[in-house]
């Protein structure tokens, strides 16, 4: 059975990364010796996300910016844009809160890969964690980093330590009052050419960020030969639940809480054509009969194998 | 073979029956053990799930299905989850009773096994469903809009789908003889030990199948339910024709709250005096907040989109595969529910026609 009753969380730390944007560490109240899953190093792996319960405003689905550590102290990066995240940006430290979790598939075991992560604004919050355990196994990604403006960089802690232990390039759209120069952030195709110019080949493509983004970049990649196979994304949908009930974060006839947040572009690519209009090809659909008939060509059948006997 | 020592004999998965005068005699038996609910038809005309009290006398309507299949029972309309008192979360799992829901036609046993699977790790609607018996009762002829052969869930009440069958025996020259009570699991077992009743000859299956047959043969032409199902199942529906049917959904989510299968729900906080509470409630997909994220974003803000998911989740080929049938049972409340004419029979003769 599911246990849909969060455990109680304490608000330990929180400070300001990015415009509207905090970043929030948590660790359980009571472990009685215990961690809770949600705060298990065990049961988490990076990618995966965790419902938060906001006493009063209910719950919503966010991602493990920093996965457990042994003390059951796990993070999350938020940003203020309704009513629960209103009240949550009030808390402070010492605060109670509810969390449930951990949910859905986390990123791939990607072995010795060599690895890009492609991120956009809060979208590196979901493969921060990532990064970092790659980092761990001794295979540090390239990471491109590309937000609207310097201010919506976010997690700039994180981005000081993978300087120093990964390739990190940062993007911006709006260069105007930037401390100092970045890529600009427009010229996608133009910073993915450059970074696989220097550091590529890949082995694995790891990207997260608004969907027309990732839409972007899975077709650059693909025109340009990279297997569908090995680049992942993860996606944001509303949540209620987080185990496969409530039915709102459908694609398809995924439910995006237990089959994903992460998919592979490929699995994705099917989910996401099960959901649009689809014709046969005219070609295979009429035999050339159809075609033949209405333009009342008299003559051959287009098809080799249909059988008419034309 | 006495019913006392049946226990025995359903472990080799038999299926036992025997002969019942009325069904009222066992609905007032299991009354001793069970709260029991039936149809009942209410003041405003239509049938309800009513409780049905002892020594009451009311006679039971074999053919009344209530415009609300008994899916609340189970996932109720609206319930406590949680309450949290400032320090600690606490479960509040619903208060339960032993209930038997009386007279359940075949299309709303179907719904609740369906639910069954959905719901089978959901704590709140196990808590009420393991506490219940049902008691099915063996569709005579089609109704109102129903379509149930279509999608495999009727007329004739599938026996996993219940614990006790009602089917009535044949009328000949009008006459009704009575009913035959068959058993389909260790839990009907139970319910109908100590009754002492007759066991049937055994050509009980043989009518019953007959009857089956009568039923199924007052059906209207399905033609286009089966076309639909098709088209939908082959992607071969296009947007225009469900933005089209969009105009006529005024979001109201009767469809959603009368369709047996439709499970979908939404939460919400409620202060309590030590706190607040989380509750839950059943949303439908068709409204237009139901995928709308706190960012703005909405992967469904069209209404056509919206549309297009509820029947989709209804009735392709791809939810066949994943959870063994069909999404809908064909009882075509949503038809009846449905202020825009956009129900089950109307989309499926469109999508036919296009």
């Amino acid at each position: 059975m599911f246990d849909m009753t969060p455990t109680a969380v304490r608000l330990i730390d929180r400070y300001d990364d990015g415009e509207d944007i905090l970043s929030f560490t948590f660790e359980p109240c009571e472990t009685g010796g215990r961690l809770p899953t949600v705060a298990d190093p065990i049961q988490v792996s990076p990618g995966q996300f965790f419902m938060l319960s906001v006493p009063g405003k209910g719950e919503a689905a966010f991602t493990y910016a920093a996965v457990p550590n042994q003390q059951g102290q796990f993070c999350a990066l938020i940003r203020q844009v309704g009513k629960l995240t209103d009240k949550l940006f009030e808390c402070k430290p010492g605060d109670i809160l509810g969390a449930r979790g951990p949910f859905g598939k986390g990123w791939p075991e990607l072995g010795n890969s060599r690895v890009l992560v492609i991120a956009g604004g809060c979208g590196l919050a979901p493969v921060a964690a990532e990064i970092d355990a790659l980092i761990t196994n001794n295979t540090p990604p390239v990471v491109y980093f590309s937000a609207r403006s310097e201010a919506m960089l976010v997690m700039k802690h994180q981005r000081e330590r993978w300087r120093e232990t990964t390739t990190l390039y940062e993007a911006v759209d709006n260069q105007e009052g930037a401390s100092r120069t970045y890529l600009q952030g427009r010229e996608l195709m133009t910073n993915l050419d450059t970074i696989i110019a220097e550091h590529g080949p890949f082995d694995d493509v790891i990207c997260c960020g608004p969907e027309g983004m990732m839409e972007a970049v899975c077709h650059y990649l693909t025109a340009r030969k990279f297997p569908a196979k090995h680049i992942w994304l993860s996606l944001e949908r509303r949540m209620h639940c987080g185990v496969g009930l409530c039915g709102h974060c459908y694609v398809a006839d995924d439910l995006v809480c237990v089959d994903g947040p992460t998919y592979r572009w490929d699995q994705l690519g099917e989910l996401v054509v099960k959901e649009k209009f689809v014709q046969p090809p005219r070609e295979l659909a009429s035999m050339g009969h159809a075609d033949l008939a209405t333009e009342n060509v008299p003559g051959e059948c287009g098809s080799s194998n249909c059988g008419c006997g034309v | 073979m006495p019913t006392n020592i049946l226990s025995k004999a359903s472990r080799n998965r038999e299926l036992y029956a025997y002969e019942l005068e009325r069904p009222e005699h066992l609905r007032d038996w299991l009354q001793g053990r069970y709260t029991v609910f039936q149809p009942v038809q209410n003041q405003t005309g239509n049938g309800s799930w009513e409780e049905a009290k002892l020594g009451e006398v009311v006679p039971f309507d074999p053919d009344l299905r209530p415009v609300m299949s008994p899916k609340s029972m189970f996932f109720a309309e609206r319930e406590q989850m949680f309450t949290f008192d400032g320090e600690m979360f606490r479960a509040t799992l619903p208060r339960t009773e032993t209930r038997a829901l009386f007279g359940v036609k075949a299309c709303d046993l179907m719904a609740i096994s369906y639910q069954d699977q959905h719901f089978k790790d959901d704590p709140y609607y196990q808590a009420r469903r393991r506490e219940t018996l049902l008691v099915g009762i063996d569709c005579q002829s089609a109704c109102e809009n129903g379509f149930c052969p279509s999608v495999d869930a009727g007329p004739q009440v599938h026996q996993s789908t219940a614990d006790l069958i009602l089917t009535p025996m044949p009328s000949i020259n009008g006459h009704t003889t009575g009913w035959w009570l068959i058993c389909t699991s260790d839990q009907g077992v139970r319910a109908i030990d100590g009754m002492n009743l007759t066991p049937a000859d055994s050509h009980w299956r043989y009518w019953r199948d007959m009857s089956d047959e009568h039923a199924r043969a007052t059906f209207p032409d399905d033609t286009y339910i089966i076309n639909g199902i098709q088209r939908i199942s082959a992607r071969a529906v296009p947007e225009e024709t469900w933005n089209s049917m969009a105009h006529q959904c005024l979001g109201c989510s009767g469809c959603s709250q009368t369709c047996p299968t439709c499970s979908c729900y939404a939460v919400r906080d409620v202060p309590v005096e030590s706190g607040f509470s989380r509750e839950r409630f059943h949303d439908s997909c068709l409204m237009v907040g139901f995928q709308k994220e706190a960012s703005g974003a909405n992967p469904t803000a069209v209404a056509g989109r919206r549309v297009a998911r509820y029947w989709y989740h209804k009735f392709s080929s791809d939810f066949v595969a994943k959870t063994g049938r069909f999404g809908c049972i064909g009882c075509g409340r949503c038809d009846t529910t449905c202020p825009g004419s956009i129900g089950a029979h109307s989309v499926m003769e469109k999508i036919a026609h296009v």
